[in-house]
């Protein structure tokens, strides 16, 4: 399987800083988004690390540090290494100095392995799957209205209204040891992946965000018009998208691209 | 049935008639040891429960229980072999069943073990991977700190390892923080030279023309080095003031303070003053090259167990005093003396140390609401914010001839504003309910020092040496 991805961010109309980050590896089929939190610019900081500790991971051997998931395949267990690597990481110049004092960040990764798609997280940062004209979300927010959604004692119309939305129950870096959730998926051709930070799901609802992409030319026009739905809504907090096609070569591409060079 | 083998004659030397007639009787009475149809296939039916027991049980199973539980199979399997034997004549090769439990359970834990000191080794190859993966991230994301930590987990021999330093070290250059690349330089030095590291540790640690080689103390927001001047060879202390540790509104104001200190100190000239060599900035440092002083200060003679006989107490007191003459006449205030600033060397000679916050007395715009120094040895109008001269100086000496002779500060208190209050109202115990034996010309001129109106003092520190050193005759 193949993948074409596309990311864009914007820093909203609301905050002064855009402490969002993302990551993006076609060939490799890496796409990672980051929300940073802290004061000053200790939230870009966090992102930033957490965001190339992992690209430097993949970049490097890929060597599983600590412990192993069999349930999971090997690439879903690199990915849960890379992450618990960015979370010392984060979680050491956390501690290393005042001004970086409580900074964290929350993460979403897909790593794509053949047909298999691993999916990590850590926060309130969203993976949806566009499979056939619909939108899934694939991971469940780390965050105090999710478990009470999850508890039954409001629900996900009145989550949405809550006050609490951003408080999280879990993030990187905020403590010296974190797993990130890990999940597996089988993709198929034509599958649509979307990260978004929660500066776009709390602006944009999944069924415009559907339309869009839907209606959308092109990964880079589909980013572009989100990020506007997202500041067209508000734009309160930073807003990332990352959107990425999976698709398959076919068996006779290469005669198309044949022919395509002697129809110039 | 088959008749495998008959009972052995019991004795050693028993006649061959003997032996001939027992082997018959035992033949004619079915006393004899049989090998039945059935223990071939029993042997098998071991061989092969102990087989897979030992190659699928045994790797899954915890170390103390799969010894237990093969040591219990062991001997069961042993127990029914001899039991069979003894009760019914059935002979059972129990050997081949048991050998290859006990063989195979060995192999099995010692490949266990082997391979879990591998895997260790693997861990370890992977820390340093690790860290150096961490080192890099963290320099990309600028902090530098963080990444020399790192690489400083990993072994400095590797070449990977020294080349990720030296890049490093080529960071803290570019970042301006020379004090940091020269500590990474060290750092591989350790493994021997590498690429141009010694000609940058020298270029880093040439301060101007006075050379820093080694860090001899830290006092306030200013390092104290001990330096070298190369052209005369001249040891020297080396103040410095790092721009990287002063935040950026403020590094115009504490430069222009930093020279306006080293300008109004270099003015003098004293046999009991610390002169100051050489002032200037290079790289992102400001330094001032000192005389380097082999001694120590008066805090440590300032304490109940060893304070000084009276007349050396006369002797360094009236040194400082004409120091600060010397400077009140050449409008330099000390404003901050204290034991710590007045020096002791081993040849017995009292400098005073650290005009750090003398101010040219004609600038004395910014002294109005400006406080300095240290609460214990303030003058009552340092407290009160006013503008001050020489007789404050004057007071705060006092302050330390009391603690000297008395081992106690004359004004205490719980909090700053206690002190502040106690020094500007009250009047501290007389010395001589605390040293019964001091002269009574000293316990007056202490009084008269610590007199809360400057008009009361001593007005020149000469008039305060001249009646110190009456007090001896």
């Amino acid at each position: 399987m193949n993948l074409t991805v596309c990311g864009k961010t914007d820093q909203g109309l609301v905050r002064a800083n855009n402490e969002d980050n993302f990551y993006l590896d076609e060939k490799m089929g890496l796409l990672v988004v980051a929300d940073g939190m802290g004061g000053h610019a200790s939230g870009e900081k966090a992102s930033g690390l957490a965001v190339s500790i992992i690209r430097d991971y993949f970049q490097g051997q890929q060597k599983i540090i600590g412990g192993q998931d069999p349930s999971f395949s090997e690439a879903t267990n690199r990915l849960g290494c890379a992450i618990r690597l960015a979370n010392q990481a984060v979680y050491e110049v956390a501690q290393s100095s005042p001004q970086f004092k409580g900074m964290g960040t929350t993460i979403v990764a897909v790593l794509l392995t053949g047909r298999k798609l691993s999916i990590a997280h850590i926060g309130d940062s969203r993976a949806y799957l566009i499979r056939a004209g619909s939108m899934d979300q694939l991971t469940d927010d780390h965050s105090m209205v999710q478990e009470q959604v999850k508890r039954n004692l409001i629900t996900q119309e009145e989550a949405d209204q809550s006050e609490m939305k951003n408080i999280l129950t879990k993030a990187l870096g905020i403590q010296p040891e974190m797993e990130a959730d890990l999940d597996e998926l089988t993709v198929l051709d034509g599958d649509i992946l979307l990260l978004c930070t929660d500066g776009f799901s709390n602006m944009v609802t999944d069924d415009d965000a559907l339309d869009i992409i839907s209606s959308a030319q092109n990964a880079s026009a589909a980013c572009e018009s989100m990020i506007d739905a997202a500041n067209r809504n508000g734009g309160k907090d930073n807003i990332t998208v990352v959107i990425g096609y999976v698709w398959k070569e076919k068996w006779y591409s290469a005669l198309m691209k044949f022919m395509e060079f002697f129809r110039r | 049935m088959r008749v495998s083998s008959s009972k052995a004659p019991v004795a050693v030397n028993v006649p061959p008639g003997t032996v001939i007639a027992n082997v018959i009787g035992n033949i004619i009475n079915g006393d004899h040891i049989t090998r039945p149809d059935w223990a071939l296939t029993l042997e098998l039916i071991m061989i092969l429960i102990f087989g897979p027991y030992v190659a699928l049980v045994i790797p899954q199973i915890k170390a103390g229980i799969s010894a237990a539980v093969s040591l219990v199979l062991l001997l069961a399997w042993m127990i029914a072999a001899i039991y069979l034997f003894a009760a019914y004549g059935h002979w059972v090769k129990a050997l081949y069943p048991a050998l290859l439990l006990l063989i195979g359970y060995i192999v099995i834990v010692s490949k266990r073990y082997l391979l879990t000191e591998k895997a260790k080794d693997r861990m370890e190859a992977d820390s340093v991977e690790t860290n150096k993966m961490l080192g890099l991230s963290f320099q990309g994301q600028g902090l530098l700190d963080m990444a020399f930590d790192k690489f400083r987990k990993c072994p400095v021999e590797d070449e990977s390892v020294k080349d990720l330093l030296y890049n490093l070290g080529l960071d803290f250059e570019r970042k301006r923080m020379f004090n940091k690349a020269v500590a990474v330089y060290q750092h591989i030095a350790q493994a021997g030279a590498f690429k141009d590291i010694d000609d940058r540790i020298k270029k880093l640690t040439t301060a101007g023309e006075t050379m820093i080689f080694g860090l001899s103390g830290a006092r306030k927001e200013a390092t104290v080095f001990l330096g070298k001047d190369p052209r005369i060879n001249r040891e020297v202390a080396i103040k410095t003031l790092r721009y990287e540790e002063i935040d950026a509104e403020q590094i115009d104001e504490v430069k222009k303070r930093f020279f306006r200190e080293a300008e109004a100190a270099g003015k003098l000239s004293h046999p009991n003053i610390v002169t100051i060599y050489d002032v200037g900035e290079d790289y992102e440092i400001a330094y001032m090259a000192m005389e380097l002083l082999d001694g120590s200060d008066l805090a440590k003679y300032t304490k109940k167990e060893n304070l000084l006989p009276t007349p050396e107490i006369v002797r360094i007191v009236s040194s400082v005093a004409s120091a600060l003459d010397y400077a009140h006449a050449n409008g330099i205030v000390h404003r901050d003396i204290k034991p710590a600033n007045i020096m002791i060397l081993t040849n017995g000679e009292v400098k005073v140390a650290d005009f750090g916050i003398a101010r040219v007395m004609a600038t004395s715009k910014t002294q109005t609401g400006v406080v300095l120094g240290t609460p214990s040895y303030m003058s009552p109008e340092q407290i009160a914010g006013k503008k001050v001269d020489g007789r404050s100086d004057l007071f705060s000496l006092g302050v330390v001839l009391y603690e000297l002779i008395s081992g106690e500060k004359p004004f205490n208190g719980d909090s700053i504003a206690t002190l502040m209050y106690n020094i500007t109202t009250t009047a501290p115990q007389a010395i001589q309910e605390l040293s019964p034996a001091i002269p009574d010309a000293m316990a007056g001129i202490v009084e008269k020092l610590l007199a809360k109106d400057v008009e009361a003092r001593y007005q020149t520190g000469k008039a305060l040496a001249d009646d110190l050193l009456a007090c001896l005759k």
